[in-house]
């Protein structure tokens, strides 16, 4: 009981406190452009055309784009000085605990020639990248931009020049929503149902710039051996806390007077690389947490995302799914190891209507496929998209890809 | 040495060897052995006929393991070479009967008896002694061995849904290398694990073209070969095994091509699991594939699934390594040591659709009492898909083999002439 109340109170502290800071984040800032101090507000006020006026340079590495991207270094400076400090004491303090001297060392030697091979991880990989250019300078190479679609992702709406707009503005400024055009929220809600159904969170595994930079963190990691954090039930825990705190911030914050934009960790790297100057106030600290945590524990804010969690909730409706073949699988844990979203059941559940054809996607898969590609059974795993299997788990497939580097 | 002891020792020699040679012998007779058989079948000839150390490329220790749970790839990485060293032998049986209680079972007595009677080079020359806690007998023969040599006990978690559980089991690992560093001087590293890994990998990728020939041909070879092919891994060295197993699946495709089958097409394919087979006590496959049965595959701890799970790797570390591991020696293992084991059902029932297999034999050794547990569970659920299943408990020694036989071909008759009643 004593141990519950305590759970509840820091619980309850841990909310107030991302409360408080989402609220008054316009109040804390990280870097501000002289010129441009109040560009928040005018966005809040919904006045972007002003916004237009104040690019200076677009031109990627001109005078102009380096300065936008100031802020953005800052933040990969201090994202970087916080990953080197946590290796040197996590080598202290397993030193002190008489652990292997090599679990933290860096190396990058593998013993193994880095090979590519076609598939599913592959083709995620072209998507990623793909969106990520054409979602941050979308507008600058096509020469139009899809700005009445409105892409449920975080692709912060603040880049005038990306492929499409964002859908995370108006979930996260309902005020906003309340005064807009019956034209405009219909094309919100529109491409909203329309990508819930079509793809789910597929878009966060494959189109979300923000996703895109953590896996890249991941990578960076992974290149490196490097070891992370643990994953287990009690940080996915703590997570998921975090998640329903602050989808309760996104969806309420805009009806209190905040803005969500000035919180989120989107908004210091799509419209900087694009070129707009724009101040970041507190979510300059978000994106080194972003950051730090993704090179940690891969995609650890897909884990908090409201935008990303809000997608998946139709998940029951949506085309993709992820399935499993409970007579095939072993129950080894190694989807669920593999998982960057810490879902369980996708190793336990057994029982379902048709044993073979259990759906195990939840609102919280990202449909990555990493579980199918670290899945060893034939079949065991599945991705299907209306029905049809796309992406298969297989033995041999598995096997090849771990015994590289043959004799 | 007492004369008593010398007496015991020369039993000991002739009894063992005369068993040893007995078997290999059964096996070399049977139809249909594929000529790259012969390397396994000389492995465990070396072994137990003259009594040879486990072949090594280099001088290293050799670390004895007990069960499916000791990771490999660690004693590998570390510079070590692991042998399994779970006793099959009806001889060191009858000699670790008279120091241990009636009902303990022939398995452990066994390793006591080999222990005892230091006569096997394969047990005497091992620096460590690695046993996870499993079943009771293997927790007893822990300490037993512990008191006269450098042993490693591994806790192995009674359930595998928690995760800090398996955070535990991580924790052993650890444990477990720290005393592999005393023996072997080398520390745990992120090269030499991943360059262990690779060794087990590709042993783990031929024998999984093994096991995709044998389920895209469920008649192309007999399960006795396959199982002493899997036994003979228990004693060599790991890229050894891997180019024979890759000898034995070339020939084996080559006879898929030409169409040829080990056996005839209606001899009942049979479904083997329950205690574990280790080699020289191979009455039981002999007899079924002798009765005119085909032992399709089989479930058993000594058998495929020695090597079957392979580790996945989701984070390249070292710590991500060992979590791998950990996962895959206790998550995905079918032993019913473990407290809920709905899994292994539902294994076996991959297996018959894989295999189409007809009829299942459950094998109990005497005293194993959690695989004899698992039986009715099982009964009820072959009862449900149609499938045939006979139970039996054997003992190390010869003398209830007219019986089984008996049984055996009851239940293969069945099988081939009563239809598909149960």
């Amino acid at each position: 009981m004593r141990r519950n109340w305590k759970k509840i109170m820091t619980g309850t502290a841990f909310a107030l406190i991302l409360g408080l800071l989402a609220f008054f984040a316009a109040d804390i800032p990280f870097f501000t452009f002289p010129e441009t101090s109040d560009w928040a507000m005018a966005a809040a006020d919904e006045q972007l055309v002003e916004i237009a006026e104040m690019e200076t340079g677009n031109v990627v590495f001109s005078a102009g784009w380096l300065e936008a991207m100031l802020p953005f270094t800052i933040i990969l400076l201090i994202s970087l000085v916080c990953i080197v400090l946590d290796v040197l004491l996590r080598k202290k303090l397993y030193q002190k605990n008489g652990m292997p001297r090599d679990r933290v060392r860096i190396t990058h030697r593998d013993g193994q020639k880095p090979r590519l091979r076609f598939g599913f991880e592959m083709i995620r990989w072209f998507v990623m990248i793909a969106s990520f250019i054409l979602l941050i300078w979308g507008g600058q190479i096509l020469g139009v931009t899809l700005s009445q679609v409105q892409l449920p992702v975080l692709a912060c709406p603040y880049n005038l020049e990306q492929g499409t707009s964002a859908g995370c503005f108006l979930f996260s400024h309902l005020d906003v929503l309340a005064e807009s055009s019956l034209d405009e929220i219909f094309w919100f809600a529109g491409s909203f149902v329309v990508c819930a159904l079509l793809f789910g969170r597929l878009l966060c595994g494959f189109v979300c710039p923000l996703g895109f930079v953590q896996d890249v963190m991941h990578q960076l990691r992974q290149g490196l051996h490097i070891e992370g954090v643990s994953l287990t039930e009690k940080l996915y825990d703590v997570l998921r806390f975090a998640k329903w705190v602050l989808l309760l911030i996104f969806l309420g914050i805009g009806l209190i007077g905040g803005s969500f934009c000035d919180f989120c960790p989107a908004i210091t790297l799509s419209p900087a690389l694009a070129g707009f100057k724009t101040s970041i106030y507190f979510s300059g600290f978000m994106m080194v947490i972003v950051l730090v945590s993704g090179f940690f524990k891969r995609r650890c804010f897909c884990n908090v995302c409201p935008m990303g969690y809000l997608l998946g909730l139709p998940h029951k409706v949506s085309l993709v799914k992820l399935k499993k073949d409970a007579v095939a699988c072993t129950e080894c844990g190694a989807c669920y190891e593999a998982c960057p979203m810490g879902i369980k059941s996708i190793f336990t559940v057994r029982e379902g209507k048709n044993e073979q054809a259990i759906d195990v996607t939840t609102a919280d898969c990202l449909l990555c496929g990493e579980c199918i590609r670290r899945c060893p059974e034939d079949g065991a795993l599945y991705m299907t998209f209306a029905g049809k299997k796309f992406y298969t788990a297989s033995r041999l497939k598995f096997m090849k890809e771990y015994a590289d580097g043959k004799e | 040495m007492t004369p008593a002891e010398a007496r015991q020792r020369d039993r000991f020699d002739r009894k063992s060897v005369a068993v040893a040679e007995k078997m290999l012998r059964r096996m070399r007779e049977m139809t249909h052995k594929p000529a790259a058989l012969e390397p396994f079948l000389e492995t465990l000839s070396r072994i137990f006929v003259d009594r040879e150390d486990a072949r090594k490329p280099q001088d290293i220790p050799t670390v004895g393991t007990y069960c499916v749970m000791v990771p490999p790839e660690m004693i590998y990485a570390q510079g070590a070479m692991p042998v399994k060293l779970c006793g099959g032998s009806y001889t060191a049986f009858s000699i670790g009967d008279d120091i241990s209680p009636r009902d303990a079972c022939p398995l452990v007595k066994a390793v006591m008896g080999f222990e005892e009677i230091d006569a096997m080079p394969v047990y005497q020359n091992c620096s460590l002694m690695a046993v996870p806690v499993t079943c009771d007998c293997k927790k007893k023969l822990a300490g037993w061995l512990s008191a006269r040599r450098s042993t490693a006990i591994l806790h192995v978690p009674a359930n595998r849904e928690r995760d800090e559980d398996m955070e535990r089991f991580v924790g052993e690992l650890y444990a477990f290398s720290r005393q592999l560093e005393g023996i072997t001087g080398q520390p745990l590293s992120y090269e030499n694990l991943s360059a262990a890994f690779r060794l087990t990998a590709n042993a783990q990728y031929q024998l999984s073209r093994f096991i995709d020939l044998r389920r895209k041909h469920p008649k192309i070879i007999r399960g006795t070969f396959a199982m002493a092919a899997m036994n003979a891994m228990s004693y060599t060295w790991a890229p050894e095994w891997t180019a024979q197993m890759a000898a034995l699946n070339d020939e084996l495709e080559a006879i898929a091509r030409s169409g040829e089958n080990a056996v005839r097409e209606n001899q009942p394919r049979i479904l083997l699991t329950g205690s574990p087979v280790v080699f020289p006590n191979m009455k039981i496959p002999l007899l079924i594939e002798e009765m005119g049965g085909l032992l399709a595959a089989d479930e058993t701890c000594m058998g495929e699934r020695g090597l079957y799970d392979p580790p996945a790797v989701a984070d390249r570390t070292v710590d991500g390594m060992l979590r791998a591991l950990a996962n895959r020696s206790t998550r995905p293992c079918t032993c019913p040591t473990f407290a809920d084991n709905r899994r292994r059902i539902y294994r076996i029932r991959q297996l018959i659709k894989d295999y189409r297999i007809q009829g299942v034999i459950y094998h109990v050794l005497r005293g194993c009492l959690v695989y004899d547990y698992e039986y009715l569970s099982l009964e009820e659920e072959m009862g449900k898909l149609g499938i045939p299943i006979i139970r039996v408990e054997t003992d190390y020694n010869e003398e209830d083999v007219e019986q089984l036989r008996i049984r055996v071909e009851a239940f293969l008759e069945l099988i081939k002439y009563g239809g598909n009643q149960s």
